[in-house]
């Protein structure tokens, strides 16, 4: 024990606590005494990896583990420049999204600086800032859905960083083109705005914005994208971001270089290829949807659904007694208090058999 | 406030008789210039002086203690830095030198005497380190009742943050309408609750109608990596819907916190909170002058439970079994027994008071638990005092092997306090003066 441990600790800190992940599938079976588990809790795509990605891990030499990967993922950053229509050292690439939502704070912000998001949104911007000694300033959403208006309120001279989830998760609703290009176009480049697009391919809506696409017009622009949704290699943690040129030149300064692996780099090489892949997806999550709103409505369940492979459902009890009660059943969801949703649940979209047993589940714990 | 910036006084000192007045006058000129009355800054120095008398008497000469003294705007502390050693460790019981046959005798007691100078008084130790706090608060006046409560309304509350002026209306709404066994004190002094608020200890949300009328509010006090304890929702006028729009609007507030869950052991029965909030159970609560009322304890977890280990006596594992069943928690059960090894000599149990209860919590295991209970209860009979409480902490192992003696001095338990303490805790209430 280090004397004083205490004085050595920043103060933000102190007033942050540890985020406790959940426990392997075995300890949490046996702990809830179930024989099976279906995790909708982490909005993973349930047909998994592409064929051809599965074939690389299939593949994948063991000797190979022993040679660092590339540093910066030169191939994969050339292909996602390809097909962007970018040049290859407008893109970094991150252990999963949340290393490169480190890389862009890290980057812009210092002591005394702000960040802009919503309340109700992913927690890690969030998260981020905070524990990074920086202010992160949240307005609440306006029908579900980020609040334009509200963001640009709050921001002062030491706003550097607005970020808007597009789709949001948890509640799937989304800025359509027009509605970003007005933001940004009030933004006027004084401030970096990241929109992290991780269930960008899960949106059919003709209206959906591609922010890269949007790189060109607005300088000021970030883009996020990930692996591990649509395309099933949350496993293997690898996201990327985009942007333009000089603004990624500065990210790059915070960015840590040799911390995706290689076969992770492989496999998204395969997975972007396979567009087969994400349509089957979209159809079972068109599917189950369509099943999950009707039997939400005979339950009488108030939900929110709209774009992602993702549902919140709001309940008439504490979300996290029914998170116990649906584990005993060995159903797996997101509570949505930690949120700020009080009462309700995420689930996200599976085969039929999950979500027949998380029909069933919530009939049980309702009665 | 921000504690970091509270403003503090500290002191080292050698452990001998002749600094004792240099503490005293320390403490006394302190409190007063951190706003107590003549009287309660008296009252504190003398705490003080009373402790330190108290470790002079039991302590080896020459030690260090220090003595630590902060201003928590609503209250005092001077808390007390002690190491620890084996041969001093039965001093810190509040009835070291208690004699079972002379009960005139527990008046002379240095630390009671302490622990009745002050509001509260809390023993804790980490790393090999006694610390003893003493809380004294600053004298507020009271208030009455408020007389106009806001007419039913049936639009959709606004649930917001108040300023002071709501702040004190609340507290005031709160005593007009509730009776006092289901609220804290500090609300009959609405002075005080606005600086415990201003302190960030405390934080409320009110709800106002259409006519931005005070409807009812909650109340709540957070720790970090605590479980955080809420006061209601208190309702001028019953209303579901109010009351689910507190309750919405707090866990919104706490919800991203990662404290493990809210408490609520302050709430008038009836209140509707059944959608946000799991029955623990109830103790039994003697109020002076009336007979005993149920107070019903309830939980709302905020993260995800994903399960842990528990220790158990094999006479508490029934019980527990039943309300993790009965709660949906799951818990791996494992049974400790006493099976001859050796433990320490004395044990040592943490008191600490508030108002007519107190609840004590075990800091060292020891061979003569028992009678040292007993030593424990006779004082508190001896106090006056019915409401008396323990809290057994089943992410310790050695807390397991009390629940004997526990159950020898008549207490039984009454609800488990999830993720209270290093694991979940057992609150035990006694029940030995019903079986008299």
């Amino acid at each position: 024990m280090i004397a004083r441990l205490e004085e050595l600790v920043p103060s933000y800190i102190k007033s942050f606590d540890a985020y406790i992940p959940s426990k392997p599938d075995p300890e949490l079976q046996k702990l809830f005494g179930c024989d099976r588990l279906y995790r909708l809790n982490n909005n993973e795509n349930p047909l998994g990896p592409s064929p051809a990605a599965q074939e690389i891990l299939q593949r994948f030499s063991p000797p190979r583990a022993a040679v660092y990967p590339s540093g910066d993922s030169y191939y994969l950053r050339e292909r996602l420049a390809a097909t962007h229509g970018l040049h290859p050292d407008q893109i970094l690439v991150g252990n999963g999204a949340n290393e490169v939502i480190t890389f862009v704070i890290k980057a812009f912000c210092e002591a005394g600086d702000n960040i802009i998001t919503a309340d109700k949104t992913f927690a890690v911007y969030e998260w981020v800032a905070i524990f990074s000694g920086y202010e992160a300033r949240l307005t609440p959403l306006k029908d579900f859905a980020f609040d334009d208006q509200a963001m640009l309120e709050r921001i002062d001279s030491r706003t550097k960083i607005l970020f808007v989830c597009n789709p949001n998760n948890p509640t799937g609703t989304y800025w359509n083109r027009d509605k970003l290009c007005r933001f940004l176009d009030r933004v006027d480049g004084r401030q970096i705005v990241v929109v992290d697009e991780a269930y960008f391919e899960y949106v059919e809506k003709e209206d959906f914005p591609d922010g890269i696409s949007l790189i060109d017009r607005y300088p000021n622009l970030v883009v996020f994208r990930t692996f591990s949704k649509m395309y099933g290699l949350a496993g293997l943690r690898i996201g990327y971001l985009a942007g333009q040129l000089d603004v990624v030149n500065i990210i790059r300064r915070a960015c840590v270089v040799y911390s995706v692996n290689t076969l992770a780099q492989e496999a998204a090489l395969l997975a972007l290829e396979d567009k087969d892949h994400i349509n089957r997806t979209r159809r079972l999550m068109r599917e189950e949807k369509g099943y999950l709103r009707r039997e939400l409505t005979r339950l009488g369940l108030p939900f929110v659904m709209h774009e992602g492979n993702y549902v919140m459902i709001k309940l008439p009890m504490s979300d996290t007694l029914a998170y116990r009660r649906l584990m005993g059943r060995g159903v797996m969801v997101r509570t949505m208090t930690g949120f700020r949703f009080p009462n309700y649940i995420r689930i996200s979209i599976a085969r039929h058999e999950a979500m027949e047993a998380l029909v069933k589940g919530l009939e049980a714990i309702l009665l | 406030m921000n504690k970091s910036k509270r403003r503090e006084l500290s002191l080292d000192l050698t452990l001998e008789a002749a600094f004792l007045p240099v503490a005293a006058a320390a403490t006394e000129q302190t409190a007063l210039a951190f706003g107590l009355e003549k009287k309660e800054a008296l009252q504190l120095t003398l705490a003080v002086e009373e402790v330190l008398n108290h470790l002079v008497e039991v302590g080896s000469s020459g030690e260090h203690v220090s003595l630590k003294l902060a201003d928590g705007l609503y209250y005092m502390e001077a808390s007390i830095d002690f190491p620890l050693k084996e041969l001093n460790l039965r001093a810190f019981n509040l009835t070291s030198g208690v004699s079972l046959e002379d009960e005139s005798q527990l008046s002379e007691m240095g630390l009671l005497i302490a622990s009745r100078m002050v509001d509260r008084l809390q023993l804790s130790l980490k790393n090999n380190v006694m610390r003893l706090g003493l809380y004294k608060e600053k004298y507020y006046p009271e208030a009455g009742g408020l007389k106009d409560i806001p007419a039913e309304d049936t639009d959709q509350p606004a649930i917001l943050t108040p300023g002071p002026e709501d702040l004190k209306l609340f507290c005031r709404g709160v005593t007009a309408t509730q009776p006092g066994y289901y609220y804290p004190s500090f609300f009959s002094r609405p002075g005080k609750f606005v600086d415990m608020v201003k302190s960030g200890d405390y934080s409320a949300l009110l709800a106002y109608n259409g006519k931005k009328q005070v409807l009812g509010g909650i109340a709540w006090r957070q720790e970090y990596e605590k479980t955080i304890e809420c006061f209601g929702p208190y309702l001028f006028r019953d209303s579901k819907e109010v009351a689910g729009a507190l309750l919405d609007g707090f866990l919104e507030q706490v919800g991203r916190t990662r404290a493990p869950g809210v408490l609520s052991r302050w709430l008038a029965p009836g209140t509707a909170i059944e959608k946000h909030f799991e029955s623990l159970g109830a103790a039994d609560f003697y109020s002076s002058g009336a007979g005993p009322v149920q107070r019903a304890a309830h939980y709302r977890q905020l993260c995800e439970d994903t399960g842990s280990r528990v220790w158990a006596h094999t006479d508490l594992a029934g019980f527990l079994k039943e309300e993790y069943r009965r709660l949906f928690l799951p818990r791996e059960v494992r049974e400790v027994k006493d099976m001859g090894e050796h433990t320490g000599a004395y044990s040592v149990f943490s008191c600490q008071f508030d108002q007519e209860e107190v609840t004590l919590i075990p800091l060292a295991a020891g061979a003569d638990a028992g009678v040292n209970l007993a030593r424990h209860l006779t004082l508190f009979a001896g106090e006056g005092i019915k409401n008396i409480y323990f809290e057994l902490d089943l992410g310790e192992e050695w807390h397991a092997l009390l629940t004997p003696v526990l159950v020898r001095n008549g207490f039984r338990p009454c609800y488990i306090l999830p993720h209270a303490g290093k694991g979940d805790l057992v609150l035990f209430q006694c029940r030995a003066g019903e079986k008299k």
